[in-house]
């Protein structure tokens, strides 16, 4: 090689690609969001377990759309003789109301969330397990805007694919309820169809950040898939064996109902205010009162927002201070 | 530009960067050497961002890589062979990369022509070898045309002509005035490559020179003789202070008789002459000379981490010369002999008048340097 020269070449063009010249020039490139949020879509969409996981989800919501109106076309057809003290087949069914389509379209979001989740812990954990966050760094040494990327496109693809999940799942309802009279819906109900067809969705998108940050917390898929399932079930579990405790009801009771499963199903179902509202109902009767922290529909909507951010901004934290060895 | 001010990091209990500071410069290769687990890596990362120092701060052109504007044209990094999505293919692991800083999807085409995956290109990162996946590497630091190149053992993996391809591009990209800081454990590598030279052992920077300054100061040799006259031998040297005689431990290679002296500061040629007017009898006369990767293991011995169990069998390694040896210079004229000419002529032939020649076997017993200046 010839001595070094002191003053850069970058102008020269070509040398075989070595050099680039005014094309590639500093000041032509920068690191903005938008291209952060285009890298972050490419990566996604170029592996997979991202398809995967987003049409597993979609079919979840989609077949437990069609699984619960089955149970309620079925439901519809039976009646109960209270002479003989016997279930009936009705040649003619019931009225099937029409709270019960929209909480069927979106029935199984609560349990394809958990698929989401694992789906936006993923996201970010891959990239540690793969080393590729060291390359990602170097790129866009601006952790916050790194994963607020990854926030933006994982929670995108899940709201996609939960629409269209819900889509497929309210056509699926109707058509399997076809036939049957549908009382339409009540003045309190009026807000069901909108909570169901872009709540459910954004419910799901909600919950893929909110993994997001848990991923970012653990940095490792094992420990952010078992946070997020300690989350999602084992922890209110615990919480309604320990509800039974008279003295502890009422603070357990709170605690269960604020935990993010319980939240999201009472937003989907709470404005239907029904026994499919997880059980919440258990113990309360008309007279009854009720002495633990209940939240409305809409109140379980911004606990669930609340966990999401929670997550995210801790995730936000974890991941600018922490070292990548 | 690269610069180390004063960087100190410590991971739980252990002290693994301690005030570190050097500066990679524009338009030089600056080889970073160190045993395994010296701190090379560490120092890089947390030039680049990824990790955070305790105290000092790295700067790259005058900045924190944070806050440059497009940190792919500031550097190009090669930190992990294995740094790709195992499912995603090499072309899209490239573009992600690109797309975040701008750089258009062209570029992506050339460095992988550049670096030789075209045929693997859609082919996922899982499925490379650990050269390809090297080469992967490097062409995501190319991919920005950057100022500076920061390359942690860029080689690992790669065959001769990869090595000899890396080798050739650290030293275009100095030409064209960027800063190339190259990390490695081989001295013999990095001699090579580097203008400027800096070691670092257990955290701490243990020297900072340049290759043909250290290749200068470590390159004492000394002369090797077997000889059944030892007074002869230190008389023809008496008169010369500056040659130091000592006798040396028998290798292997030495003959089984006369007695093993290694002499410093001695002239190989001058040092024959003499001996052949003095008629001294020598069953060994060859010129020792330190290697770089001797003189390297001398100065980072005593820094390494992972300390390995002699194999069986294995010769205890001697790091370095002694430190009486010291480097050469052209010797004064000895003094003519008085010793008695007395050769020793070996059995069974008679001794005859004839003066027996000293062995003038002159090779080197250690392996040639290389000759950087050449390469330049």
């Amino acid at each position: 090689m010839t001595a070094p020269t002191t003053t850069p070449a970058r102008n020269a063009a070509g040398n075989g690609g070595y050099t680039t010249g005014r094309r590639m020039a500093a000041s032509r490139l920068k690191l903005t969001y938008i291209g952060s949020v285009r890298a972050e879509l490419t990566k996604l969409a170029s592996i997979k377990s991202t398809c995967w996981l987003l049409g597993v989800a979609a079919l979840l919501i989609v077949a437990g759309g069609a699984i619960s109106a089955w149970s309620y076309k079925a439901m519809a057809f039976m009646d109960y003789n209270v002479e003989t003290g016997e279930m009936v087949t009705l040649t003619t069914p019931k009225p099937v109301e029409a709270a019960y389509i929209w909480t069927s379209t979106v029935g199984m979001i609560t349990t394809a969330s958990l698929v989401f989740g694992i789906f936006g812990v993923m996201s970010i954990t891959s990239e540690y397990t793969n080393l590729t966050i060291q390359s990602g760094f170097v790129a866009n040494p601006r952790r916050g805007m790194y994963l607020a990327a990854k926030a933006t496109v994982a929670g995108a693809l899940s709201l996609l694919a939960s629409l269209v999940g819900v889509g497929l799942s309210w056509a699926a309802v109707r058509g399997i309820l076809s036939g049957i009279e549908i009382t339409p819906l009540t003045q309190s109900q009026r807000l069901l169809p909108v909570v169901c067809i872009l709540g459910g969705p954004v419910a799901s998108m909600l919950m893929t950040i909110m993994s997001l940050g848990l991923g970012a917390i653990c940095r490792s898929t094992v420990g952010g898939v078992f946070a997020l399932i300690g989350l999602w079930t084992i922890l209110p579990s615990m919480l309604s064996i320990a509800a039974f405790s008279e003295k502890l009801r009422p603070a357990f009771q709170s605690l269960s109902n604020c935990m993010p499963s319980s939240a999201l199903g009472d937003f989907l179902n709470g404005m239907v205010g029904n026994a499919m509202d997880s059980g919440l109902s258990i113990g309360v009767t008309g007279d009854s009162k009720i002495d633990y922290f209940d939240p409305t529909w809409w109140q379980s909507g911004l606990i669930f927002l609340a966990w999401a951010a929670v997550a995210y901004a801790i995730g936000q934290l974890v991941i600018r201070r922490s070292d990548v060895k | 530009m690269i610069e180390i001010q004063h960087i100190s990091k410590r991971f739980g209990g252990k002290q693994v960067l301690n005030d570190v500071s050097f500066m990679a410069e524009d338009g030089k290769v600056t080889g970073f050497l160190g045993p395994n687990g010296a701190g090379k890596s560490t120092t890089m990362r947390a030039a680049l961002g990824l990790i955070t120092p305790d105290s000092g701060r790295a700067l790259i052109d005058g900045k924190p890589f944070a806050s440059i504007k497009a940190p792919m044209a500031a550097v190009g990094a090669v930190l992990d062979a294995k740094s790709a999505h195992k499912g995603r293919s090499a072309y899209a692991h490239l573009k992600a990369l690109a797309q975040t800083n701008g750089i258009p999807a062209s570029r992506v085409d050339e460095v992988i022509d550049l670096t030789g995956i075209g045929s693997v290109k859609k082919r996922r990162a899982g499925a490379f070898s650990l050269g390809m996946s090297q080469r992967l590497s490097i062409a995501a630091a190319l991919l920005g045309d950057p100022r500076n190149l920061v390359l942690d053992e860029p080689v690992n993996g790669l065959d001769p002509e990869g090595v000899k391809w890396v080798r050739e591009l650290c030293r275009f990209y100095a030409g064209q005035g960027r800063a190339v800081l190259l990390s490695s454990h081989l001295m013999s590598e990095v001699a090579l490559t580097a203008d400027n030279l800096v070691i670092i052992g257990q955290g701490r920077i243990l020297e900072t020179t340049t290759v043909s300054h250290f290749v200068a100061e470590h390159s004492a040799h000394a002369l090797r003789v077997a000889t059944p006259e030892p007074g002869k031998l230190r008389a023809i040297f008496a008169s010369a202070p500056q040659v130091r005689i000592e006798p040396a431990e028998r290798n292997a290679s030495d003959p089984a008789n006369g007695e093993v002296f290694r002499i410093a500061g001695a002239d190989l040629e001058a040092a024959a002459r003499v001996f052949a007017q003095a008629q001294l009898i020598t069953y060994e006369f060859i010129e020792e000379h330190a290697s770089l990767e001797d003189a390297y293991m001398t100065l980072t011995h005593s820094q390494v981490q992972y300390a390995n169990r002699e194999v069986p069998g294995q010769r205890p390694i001697q790091y370095g010369l002694p430190a009486s040896v010291e480097p050469s210079f052209a010797p004064t004229a000895p003094a003519a002999p008085a010793a008695p000419a007395v050769p020793a002529a070996p059995a069974p032939s008679s001794p005859t008048d004839e003066p027996t020649q000293p062995s003038q076997t002159v090779q080197t017993m250690q392996p040639v340097q290389p000759t950087k200046e050449s390469d330049r």
